[in-house]
């Protein structure tokens, strides 16, 4: 348990957590957009948002690069107007992470607020309130534990990204090595104890967060009639 | 009626094992010349099938040590062969195959200026496969000790997996120079889009690439057949031209 240890190890969750509060932030606006617009492309949105479900980690860790380049123009425009290298950088990551743990906000919230009654959207705007209003005071609360599951879901799947973030993050200590990769380099260079080390105590963190968040959900964990 | 089914299946399971495969784990940098060995090599014997799989020596040799089935081990240092022969897991003698350089790539900066340009602010990251696992990543640390700019720079430094991914981080530009072995960055794909220069061969330890047969349950003559091609005059051009010096 040294210095490097723990400064991987909070790098971790700092990662996770800031991807976690900046999907919960991007992520409900579009999961409303979703859930109830209707428009021509929608079936394309949904796909794209969809893709990190089914492309492999390095596929997409692989094109981010790409796009991180300074040969190409994303790259090219980011260096130029703002010199801003994203790869090898935790902002890099930050991105890729939160690119990539979108449908894991998204969907759970999106499929939450598909299966509330269309009455109660109705009612509130009856009532007079807004929509933003209505969002934010009445649907949300009624779909909790969707919330919670995106929530648990989105901070557990990134405390787990292996593929993007050693692609792109080019495993430097103290900015760029998180826990996932930092077992892997362990291993690699036979230091099983160390690896083990790390593994532990991210399964026990883990378990313990989504055990309280699940308990909290059990509370909600009851049969609405309305 | 159950007796012919016994035998059919013998006789087809019989016929497996001596199906005629070599499994080669070559080390990264032997990307391009593996694939030609391979063409020259199945040109002469059709029936015979080839698989190669590359990676850094150091993890081709923990996939070996924990059971991975190859059957030829072909590193980029003398000293993962000779690990595994020392563990007993190898069949015959380790011999070398050739002798690698060490080189700088860039397409983002002049690198013909020399070494001293990895310190200038314009580089703002350097990459180098881990030296732990990668033959020409452990040589290209020796060679920024031996020129005293390891220290001035080891903040730049980004560790790839494997010399194939460091130079996938120059060759995006996302680091500005990569320490490349000079069989990768004579391949096409390199060398057209970039500049490079061949480090000093006193600024390093000699990269003595070197290969073994691993030793299997089953006895794979098909690929002590392929180690003798690949140590033999007929492919002794495909080395000279990706660079390497032969011993």
């Amino acid at each position: 348990m040294n210095a490097e240890f723990i400064q991987t190890l909070f790098l971790t969750f700092k990662l996770a957590i800031s991807t976690t509060i900046i999907l919960i932030i991007i992520g409900l606006p579009i999961a409303w957009v979703l859930a109830y617009s209707k428009f021509k492309l929608k079936p394309v949105v949904e796909a794209l948002l969809s893709m990190p479900l089914v492309l492999p980690p390095t596929v997409f860790g692989y094109y981010i690069l790409m796009a991180y380049s300074p040969h190409y123009w994303f790259g090219k425009w980011l260096n130029h107007i703002f010199n801003v290298r994203l790869a090898f950088t935790f902002d890099g990551i930050l991105i890729a992470s939160v690119i990539f743990g979108l449908p894991f906000m998204i969907q759970p919230i999106q499929s939450g607020l598909r299966s509330l009654p269309e009455s109660l959207r109705e009612a509130s705007y009856t009532l007079g309130k807004s929509e933003f209003t209505a969002f934010y005071k009445v649907l949300l609360p009624n779909i909790k534990p969707s919330l919670i599951t995106a929530v648990a879901l989105t901070f557990a799947h990134s405390i787990g990204e292996f593929g993007i973030v050693l692609m792109v993050g080019g495993d430097m200590q103290g900015i760029t090595r998180v826990a996932s990769v930092a077992i892997y380099d362990e291993v690699q260079s036979m230091n099983f104890s160390t690896a083990n080390q790390y593994a532990l105590i991210l399964f026990a963190i883990s378990f313990i967060l989504l055990t309280i968040i699940y308990s909290i959900n059990k509370k909600q964990d009851s049969w609405k009639i309305l | 009626m159950k007796r012919i089914f016994i035998i059919v299946f013998i006789v087809i399971l019989s016929m497996n094992l001596y199906g005629q495969k070599v499994r080669v784990a070559a080390a990264a940098n032997l990307r391009y010349i593996m694939d030609e060995i391979k063409t020259m090599y199945i040109e002469k014997h059709p029936d015979v099938k080839v698989d190669i799989t590359l990676g850094a020596s150091g993890a081709l040799l923990q996939q070996i040590i924990n059971g991975a089935q190859f059957d030829l081990f072909m590193a980029a240092d003398k000293t993962y062969p000779d690990k595994l022969k020392g563990l007993g897991a190898t069949s015959g003698d380790v011999k070398t195959y050739a002798f690698g350089k060490l080189a700088l790539w860039s397409n983002v900066i002049d690198v013909s200026k020399g070494i001293n340009i990895v310190a200038d602010n314009s580089v703002v990251h350097i990459a180098i496969a881990k030296p732990d696992v990668a033959p020409y990543g452990d040589r290209a640390v020796q060679c920024l000790k031996y020129y005293g700019l390891f220290d001035k720079v080891k903040d730049k430094i980004v560790y790839a997996d494997n010399i194939s991914q460091a130079a996938h981080f120059a060759f995006t530009g996302n680091a500005e120079v990569g320490f490349l072995a000079l069989s990768l960055v004579l391949a096409p794909d390199m060398k057209d889009n970039g500049k490079y220069i061949v480090l000093d061969t006193k600024s390093y330890k000699p990269v003595e690439q070197a290969c073994v047969l691993v030793k299997t349950w089953e006895r794979n003559t098909e690929a002590s057949k392929f180690m003798d091609f690949v140590l033999s005059k007929a492919c002794k051009p495909i080395f000279e031209k990706y660079g390497f010096t032969l011993p």
